[in-house]
């Protein structure tokens, strides 16, 4: 019975493979050797995402993935920043009734292990924020930097205790405010073009960045800093991806705080799980 | 007829097979945290396969969310639960 479980099972994906790997090669994504230059669509992005000549369709950041994503299909990631929201949220609701209790728990691990933890605890925030921060000109961007960073927080439960991070005051109620005020930020942002094209009588289109002919708003693109020189902060995208960078990195941090909470812990101090 | 293959389609049939072998043994391990560290591993193998193909990108994303995240979230859950998975109904024949 497992036998011929197992072999159907095996058939079958193997024709799943068989079939996907059909069409791609049918329509060209693959190919021995590589195909050559760009499809039309790449080649559209490629050339007018950081095209000084053609400001047209440009969105000022020589990053293409970051231009896409807050620029060119902005909408569809604010959405997916919502749900993200809505899903942190839900897993808030499990334990709505828990009050912050007083004396740090937990031990955490060994002293060699608390040793190397505080040693790579430095480095990984200052990694995060880098990529977050650079996101509009290199690989990156507000969601890598800040997963990147949660790690950094699931660190410091693993390896020092729950307490660590609530004695320095990384408190629920904080934490939520931080992931709003990101989610608010981003929201503002998205508004701010549309908002003002309605006051100057102008087109506009929601999360617009960078000037157009036929929307003449814009968030602009170099900024010139008494001594730093001028710098290339890539209109909305730098905004966005900070905001973005606080949202994920609160949230998941506070999610992981959750979750590490032992039962005991929860049902003293009122927690739903009773 | 010798056909040259550039090293980095070698290098990315490696990392594949490595991922796939890391996938079976996940679902054939019995030992959940294993499964987890198994899982992990297939993780590590798709994040070299996506160096390979020039998508930092998703490199960075996906060595936060599949590497750290996911197991971490697992080993949490497996800590509130039993390791070992009971046999099921089939394997006792």
């Amino acid at each position: 019975m497992t036998a011929t479980r197992d072999l159907a099972l095996g058939v079958l994906s193997a024709l799943i493979v068989v079939i996907l790997m059909y069409m791609l090669i049918g329509s060209h994504v693959v190919a021995i050797p590589p195909t050559q230059g760009q499809r039309w669509l790449s080649w559209k992005f490629l050339t007018s995402t950081y095209n000084w000549q053609d400001k047209a369709l440009w969105a000022g950041s020589p990053e293409v993935v970051t231009s896409v994503l807050w620029d060119y299909r902005g909408i569809d990631t604010v959405y997916e920043t919502s749900v993200f929201f809505l899903a942190i949220i839900g897993g808030l609701m499990l334990v709505r009734d828990y009050k912050p209790w007083g004396k740090p728990i937990g031990k955490g691990m060994s002293l060699i292990s608390r040793t190397v933890v505080k040693i790579v605890l430095v480095a990984v925030p200052v990694v995060a924020a880098s990529i977050a921060l650079h996101g509009h000109l290199t690989p990156g961007g507000g969601f890598q930097g800040g997963s990147v960073f949660a790690v950094s927080s699931l660190l410091a439960i693993i390896g020092l205790g729950t307490g660590f991070l609530l004695g320095r005051g990384w408190s629920k109620s904080k934490l939520l405010g931080f992931r709003t005020l990101g989610l608010i930020i981003i929201s503002s942002i998205a508004l701010a073009i549309p908002f003002l094209g309605l006051l100057e009588g102008l087109h506009a289109y929601i999360i617009q960045n960078q000037w157009k002919p036929w929307a003449p708003v814009g968030f602009g693109y170099l900024a010139s800093i008494p001594g730093l020189g001028t710098i290339l902060y890539s209109g909305t995208l730098v905004f966005l991806n900070i905001a973005e960078f606080l949202a994920v990195s609160a949230g998941l941090s506070l999610a992981f705080i959750i979750m590490s909470l032992s039962r005991e812990e929860i049902k003293r101090s009122g927690g739903v799980e009773k | 007829m010798i056909v040259s293959v550039p090293l980095c389609y070698v290098l990315m049939a490696l990392f594949m097979t490595y991922a796939f072998i890391l996938t079976l043994l996940t679902l054939k391990t019995r030992d959940l945290l294993k499964a987890t560290i198994f899982s992990a591993g297939q993780a590590v193998a798709y994040t070299l396969l996506l160096v390979l193909l020039a998508a930092p990108d998703l490199v960075l994303a996906y060595v936060a969310v599949g590497v750290g995240m996911y197991t971490a979230l697992f080993l949490f859950i497996i800590s509130r639960t039993e390791r070992y998975e009971k046999a099921y109904r089939g394997d006792e024949e």
